[in-house]
């Protein structure tokens, strides 16, 4: 039915944009890749399984928690991996890279530890409802998960756009040597940029949860390499290239599972980089600096 | 005849706005010509399109009545034209030694076989670019730096000499020197104006931009004027410094642009 | 004879492959090139040793010789087109490039047997024990358990892979075109207007990355005799990486002492088995707060070497 494959890869696309989001965000202010972020936003999961599943507390609960701690590990990150390598000499962009991996390794033996390799039941008390309209039928979960999709990066946009900390951390994210000469804090503007991204990734992770029904703990490391393909092929550092790719990477993985083989869906995202970068290496939304390629 | 070097409506243009236009002119074998003009002026602009950096968007370039324009810039350095940058750039932790062994690639032929296996033919060919080394630090007078320390770690005057040594190490015919005495006094400048003169009488044909005036008059046997990424006016250093064009090129720069 | 433990013959046989993928890797940095492709070409020649001894009967050297110029021809064709791109952007693509070659290995049944796998590829080993036996000669003279035998000659040949492959590329690195990759690393522009066809060297350096990962992906599968794309995952990819970064990426001897040392590194950990991997990563983070161009560097290269000038060729 095409109808419910549109939905069912919106409420996907829309996921994705979220995990890209979180992505983009800390590659825009620092250019650096966080390949920690997707096990921040397993953790994110795994917090709101606790909160729904074992605990019994309603969805908004879980997302307060998981938004929590999320946004703590965020501030650790960013403390202790990202911080002490700033502006240090010998410290190329490997070095960040391969401390943020470092993170990833650390945080996923901490959750196999914890949680061990199997799956998670994640029961929300709503997951069964669903609407017919006409032959269609729409899951409440899926409307949920939209709507808060919605509202998370309509908020983001608008906080980009309008206020005070937005513009200053567009301003970092443009130049951060500028940006310190016109008197940005940027130490705390990447700090909350860092903690931003990491607590998006939190309610992604929930979100991914009432999607699924269940979780474990390999979801951070297949999440986290859509969400890089997804910022390669909207454009690196491009707000509107991550919300853009993340839709259209849920639709056409939605479509080529519903219409054609199963088999490689999860290699369409990396596909679809690898032939957007040789029609336009900068990414669908990304900025053209020819000297930068240099 | 046509000269070492003939640029026929050269035109250059980034995202619409254009750098170079209509810049025609020769040099000949033997010459050091002095490209002068205020900055901003295209004279970079005009060392990169030569070199291929950024290829020309309009006109040809020939190098002995060949095109040359269209070649990549490695075989443009091996066709003879060599460079040097306005703002310094070696391989900054490569030893001294080897920016010019470098600079020497396109005259050797050595690949990933014969240097692996250490061949006869590849030690003598190594040998000889050791030695063409030794004699070109010594040329730039760098023969008292130690080769093996970092290209990085010279002080600025010597790293300028040592740009100009790698660019002498592909023997070029032609070699472009981009303000070779930007920021030395004049007791290095004076030292910079011999080592030009060292390499003219080497047989090496110099196309020269210098902010300096006195050493671009001392230097040069002709100069071309840029303004505005056009060619204002050709000639003798006498007559240029009397040409009523040029003296407005600067003034005028000179009121919005005090670097200039 | 008891010290020869085939379980730690099988460790240093481990740490021999890592160190010519550590190499791999290297080679293509020495350009200023980020591949995280190297997992996928390792699956490459792995692949093609396996099948070709498994179905066809190809002797082990060809199939190795075979897989890793496979691995190096697709290195040449994937090479080219990343010309276009650099740093984060290579380095993600390449690692697409890994990925969707697995998809293919998971979903090309007929010939890959998918996610299993190929099983019963010949053992170096044990076939070089097999043609000492025709050739009259019994481990148990040297006072050899067969075990000991087999662990040991799979050591020694992979030992003279690894020496072999470090020796050649460390020569490389010392003549011409090993000046060329340094330059084309510190700045691409002026490398190619001092007449260095950067392009050439830039593909050529990708491919004879991509060829070294084929070639220890061939031995991995005569080691373990059994390869899946379970082998090839991004996890590999990550981890090629890291032996570079953590070892030192400025000279060829810092990726083969990161693949040795992080290979041992969680055996050595055994006791503490359920905790390594955390420990691993908490390394990591330290490594790079600490001693961000890695272990080795050519600082610490010159304090170890006396003589203040090396003796060339």
């Amino acid at each position: 039915m095409f109808l419910e494959q549109l939905i069912n890869g919106v409420t996907l696309g829309s996921i994705y944009a979220i995990v890209a989001l979180g992505y983009t965000l800390v590659f825009g202010v620092l250019d650096i890749i966080n390949m920690a972020h997707g096990e921040i936003f397993m953790f994110g999961a795994f917090v709101g399984m606790l909160i729904v599943s074992k605990a019994g507390a309603p969805l908004p609960v879980a997302f307060l928690g998981a938004v929590v701690v999320t946004a703590a590990m965020g501030l650790l990150l960013e403390r202790f991996a990202l911080r002490p390598l700033r502006g240090r000499p010998g410290a190329s962009h490997l070095a960040s890279l391969i401390s943020t991996i470092g993170v990833s390794i650390l945080l996923e033996n901490i959750a196999h530890k914890i949680f061990g390799s199997g799956n998670h039941l994640f029961e929300t008390s709503f997951a069964e409802i669903r609407f017919e309209v006409g032959p269609v039928t729409i899951y409440l979960v899926q409307v949920v998960i939209l709507l808060i999709s919605l509202l998370l990066m309509t908020g983001l946009a608008l906080w980009l756009a309008r206020t005070r900390a937005g513009k200053a951390l567009r301003a970092t994210a443009e130049n951060l040597e500028t940006a310190g000469l016109l008197g940005v804090d940027t130490n705390r503007m990447i700090t909350a940029t860092v903690v931003i991204a990491s607590a998006m990734g939190g309610v992604a992770g929930v979100l991914v949860g009432m999607a699924f029904n269940y979780i474990n703990n390999q979801i951070g490391l297949s999440m986290g390499l859509k969400g890089l393909a997804i910022i390669i092929f909207g454009g690196m550092g491009s707000v509107y290239g991550a919300m853009a790719g993340g839709l259209i990477l849920g639709l056409s993985e939605t479509f080529v599972v519903a219409y054609g083989s199963s088999g490689y869906r999860d290699a369409i995202a990396f596909v679809a980089i690898i032939v957007i970068l040789l029609i336009k290496p900068q990414g669908l939304f990304g900025q053209a600096h020819a000297e930068a390629r240099r | 005849m046509s000269g070492l070097l003939s640029l026929h409506e050269i035109g250059k243009t980034f995202g619409g706005l254009s750098a170079l236009s209509g810049i025609s002119f020769e040099v000949r074998q033997g010459e050091i010509v002095g490209v002068i003009g205020p900055n901003g002026a295209g004279k970079t602009t005009l060392f990169n399109v030569i070199t291929a950096l950024f290829p020309p968007t309009g006109g040809e370039v020939r190098c002995d009545g060949k095109r040359i324009s269209g070649l990549p810039p490695h075989a443009i350095a091996k066709r003879g034209i060599s460079r040097t940058f306005q703002n310094i750039r070696l391989f900054s932790t490569m030893s001294v030694e080897e920016n010019v062994m470098v600079g020497r690639h396109c005259r050797s032929g050595a690949g990933v076989w014969r240097g692996v296996l250490r061949t006869r033919g590849q030690r003598r060919e190594e040998r000889g670019i050791r030695g063409k080394t030794r004699e070109l630090l010594e040329l730039v007078g760098l023969s008292d730096a130690d080769p093996e320390r970092t290209a990085g770690s010279l002080p600025y005057g010597h790293q300028r000499r040592l740009e100009i040594a790698r660019a002498l190490a592909a023997e070029p015919r032609l070699l472009l020197l981009d303000e070779p005495a930007a920021g030395m006094n004049d007791a290095e400048t004076q030292e910079m104006f011999l080592l030009i003169k060292r390499i003219q009488s080497l047989g090496v044909t110099i196309l020269l931009i210098e902010h300096d005036m006195s050493l671009v008059m001392k230097a040069c046997d002709r100069l071309v004027v840029f303004n505005f990424g056009r060619m204002i006016a050709e000639g003798a250093p006498a007559a240029i410094r009397d040409d009523p064009r040029v003296i407005e090129a600067y003034l005028g720069a000179a009121e919005g642009d005090d670097d200039a | 004879m008891e010290w020869l433990n085939p379980y730690h013959l099988q460790v240093a046989s481990f740490m021999l492959i890592n160190a010519i993928l550590g190499v791999s890797i290297f080679i293509t940095l020495s350009t200023g090139q980020l591949s995280l492709g190297n997992a996928g070409f390792m699956s490459i020649g792995a692949y093609a040793a396996a099948l070709l001894s498994t179905q066809h009967q190809v002797p082990i050297p060809v199939g190795i010789l075979a897989g890793s110029l496979l691995a190096g021809a697709v290195g040449i064709l994937v090479g080219i087109p990343s010309l276009r791109l650099s740093g984060v952007y290579l380095a993600i693509a390449t690692l697409g490039f890994g990925e969707v070659l697995r998809a293919v290995l998971i979903n090309w049944e007929s010939l890959t047997g998918g996610a299993v796998g190929v099983a019963a590829i010949p053992q170096m080993g044990r076939v070089i024990l097999s043609m000492a036996r025709d050739g009259g000669f019994s481990p148990e003279s040297i006072g050899l358990r067969n075990n000991q035998f087999i662990s040991l000659s799979v050591f020694l040949v992979l030992l003279l892979c690894t020496l072999l492959s470090a020796a050649f590329f460390l020569r490389l690195s010392r003549t011409r075109v090993g000046r060329a990759y340094t330059a084309i690393k510190l700045d691409e522009s002026a490398a190619e207007a001092a007449g260095i066809p950067v392009t050439y060297y830039k593909v050529l350096a990708f491919s004879q990355g991509a060829l070294l990962s084929g070639f220890a992906g061939a031995l991995f599968a005569h080691t373990t005799s059994f390869v899946s794309p379970g082998d090839f995952t991004y996890h590999r990819a990550v981890e090629i990486l890291v032996f570079a970064v953590f070892g030192g990426s400025e000279h060829l001897l810092g990726p083969v002492f990161g693949a040795a040392f992080l290979t041992l590194l969680p055996e050595a950990l055994r006791a503490i088995s359920e905790y390594r991997y955390i420990l691993y990563g908490i390394l990591l983070v330290l490594m790079m707060v600490f001693r961000p161009q890695g272990v080795i560097d050519p600082a610490l290269l010159r304090r170890f070497r006396r003589s203040p000038k090396e003796t060339a060729a």
